[in-house]
């Protein structure tokens, strides 16, 4: 019987990018009930775009090179991404030392660096769907 | 209102995943030990992705303005979730199904009673479907298709239209709007050459592949029309739902080879609504937006906006090389001029609907209605004016008279938006106490009370229709 849990779950940089944006969020608004775990998926989404930059293309899975792909295109360098998972952490730490304009731009760089990644799966949700009534008219 | 688009993308999504559990439930082997278990497996992979809308529904609840990156996070959010209600609900194929309901037949028949009569089909299948989308077929040839691989050609099989219905939407009325535009399908094999035919529309000198898709995108654009011309703006308002959902990563701008885009067709339908001063007065939630379909079409071109102002997909991507503007001013008056319906909808007929969304919020059904109370103005001019009072208009004050398909579904889709978004904010956005699992069932609840109130009134209106004829 095949046992589908063993296949690991992939990551999904699109969701821990919205999950630290709306963290970033609470921040700007002064509201900071329950916000660490949202903090924590952007600095997990931070590790996962530098292991894509940095990992040879042959040690990813499928999902993980279309990732790649995207994000070197966008021209984004580890240097980039450590800058704002350092932005992360300070307030994960509790480090009141950026300003709002940091915080903006660090969610600027979520969404934007995720935005082809989730354009690349939302495509292929839709033309599935297209691909369906093709099949049937 | 604030937030409003993102309310409403919220709460529809959450309204299927309500309409999943209910589906469930009414499985007719629920009460089965062996069904269940399957059951239990959905529901509880249900409550994983209502876990997911948490974060979202905690949010709104804030009746704090989004940032743009917040209305970005949420959108995306949103549409991951809505994306994992459709693939579940392709998992339907592992249960057994309920039948058609009675009323979406009624529905149908009502519909097809619009085309005239050497045009109009005797009978439409109606199929419930595993996947989440409405579609139509012609089924004989389809099995002819499944099994020529095999070798096998079926002997004397007719022309037999098919409807798929998304399984979940099986007791939704205000969404069965959609399965007009599948009418059309059957109805356009009979109507479609002059159109096709047309070189301002499908001009001669384009390739092969560019006119196959433009003689789709006519097809899709005349569906539209005739749906549109059949119920009004309750069409638009359901197409629009539909095309919100499914609008993520740009979407609802990319053309595809059978569809023009979605803003695209949302568009032309409201041009032609407003054309013809067809609309349905709604309180101002949206700036602006005194009119039901123009709510709509504002909430799915907002959607728009924000994937046009970061995601670069052109709306030119795989058109063909056309000017779209000049391309929907020829389809729209090619079709108006072709379509010929056996009756047309003006303004006049959608003057009872605010007076029968009322009744609807009373929880009264539908199905037939009195134009005027026998008052005593009334009485007076009988009494004073005997020979010149109008026999009509005191037969109209004491007579129930049907109330048609259209103005069900239109009045039905008035009192989602004046009665149903509002208790669903004030319950999931109002506050943050209790738990969304809870909240589910109590929305679940009312818009079973409201579906059964709508579909009541399409029973009711056939039983009157039966006694009028002659």
């Amino acid at each position: 019987m095949t046992n589908f849990k063993s296949s690991p779950l992939a990551i999904n940089p699109v969701k821990l990018a919205d999950n630290a944006v709306l963290g970033l969020s609470a921040i700007l608004r002064r509201d900071v009930a329950d916000i660490k775990k949202l903090l924590i998926d952007g600095s997990v989404l931070c590790d996962y775009l530098i292991t894509l930059i940095e990992q040879k293309e042959d040690k990813l899975n499928s999902f993980e090179v279309n990732d790649r792909e995207a994000i070197l295109k966008l021209n984004i360098n580890s240097q980039k991404i450590k800058k704002n998972q350092n932005v992360i952490q300070d307030l994960l730490n509790n480090s009141s030392s950026h300003s709002n304009e940091d915080i903006n731009e660090t969610q600027e760089f979520l969404t934007m660096t995720t935005m082809p990644m989730w354009q690349n799966r939302f495509k292929e949700f839709r033309e599935q769907k297209f691909r369906r009534r093709i099949v049937f008219t | 209102m604030i937030n409003y688009l993102e309310k409403v993308l919220c709460i529809e999504i959450l309204e299927k995943v309500a309409r999943f559990q209910r589906y469930l439930k009414s499985e007719p082997d629920a009460s089965r030990s062996k069904s269940l278990e399957v059951i239990n497996i959905f529901l509880r992979a249900l409550d994983s992705i209502l876990d997911e809308t948490e974060i979202v529904v905690s949010r709104l609840a804030k009746e704090v303005v989004l940032s743009e990156w917040e209305r970005i996070a949420i959108q995306r959010r949103l549409s991951d979730i809505f994306k994992s209600v459709d693939r579940l609900h392709l998992q339907l194929q592992n249960i057994y199904g309920l039948w058609v309901r009675p009323e979406t037949h009624v529905f149908l028949r009502n519909v097809l009673e619009f085309i005239p009569q050497e045009r109009q089909p005797s009978k439409v299948n109606v199929i419930l479907s595993n996947m989440y989308s409405f579609l139509e077929t012609d089924l004989s040839s389809y099995m002819e298709d499944v099994l020529s691989p095999a070798d096998i050609n079926i002997d004397s099989l007719v022309y037999s239209p098919a409807i798929f219905l998304p399984k979940i939407e099986i007791d939704n009325p205000l969404n069965w709007a959609i399965l007009v535009h599948e009418c059309g399908h059957i109805d356009y094999q009979d109507i479609s050459e002059p159109l096709e035919n047309n070189s301002d529309l499908v001009p001669s000198h384009f390739d092969t592949k560019s006119k196959s898709i433009l003689k789709k995108w006519i097809q899709e654009v005349y569906c539209d029309l005739f749906a549109t011309k059949i119920l009004g703006p309750a069409y638009l308002a359901s197409f629009a739902t539909f095309a919100i959902v499914t609008a993520g990563a740009g979407g609802s701008e990319i053309a595809y080879e059978t569809h023009p885009p979605d803003v695209v067709r949302i568009a032309i339908i409201q041009e032609v609504l407003q054309k013809s001063n067809i609309r349905v007065n709604i309180p101002e939630v949206v700036d602006k937006c005194t009119d039901m379909s123009y709510l709509f079409f504002t909430l799915l071109e907002e959607r728009s906006k924000l994937d046009r102002l970061h995601i670069h997909s052109s709306i030119e991507q795989k058109l063909p090389k056309i000017a779209i503007g000049e391309f929907v001013d020829i389809i729209c008056e090619e079709v108006n001029r072709i379509i010929s319906l056996k009756q047309e909808l003006t303004i006049k007929d959608f003057a009872r609907i605010d007076s029968l969304e009322k009744r609807l919020s009373k929880g009264i059904y539908i199905g037939s209605y009195r134009e005027s109370q026998f008052n005593e103005t009334l009485i007076t001019k009988i009494q004073t004016e005997k020979n010149s009072c109008d026999l009509n208009v005191i037969k109209n004050s004491v007579t129930e008279s049907r109330v048609l398909l259209w103005e069900i579904i239109n009045a039905g889709w008035l009192h989602k938006i004046k009665e149903l978004y509002p208790r669903a904010f004030s319950l999931f956005f109002g506050t943050n106490d209790g738990q969304i699992k809870d909240k589910i069932v109590a929305w679940g609840k009312e818009m079973e009370d409201t579906d059964r109130l709508l579909l009541k009134s399409i029973e009711a209106a056939e039983i009157q229709k039966l006694l009028e004829e002659p």
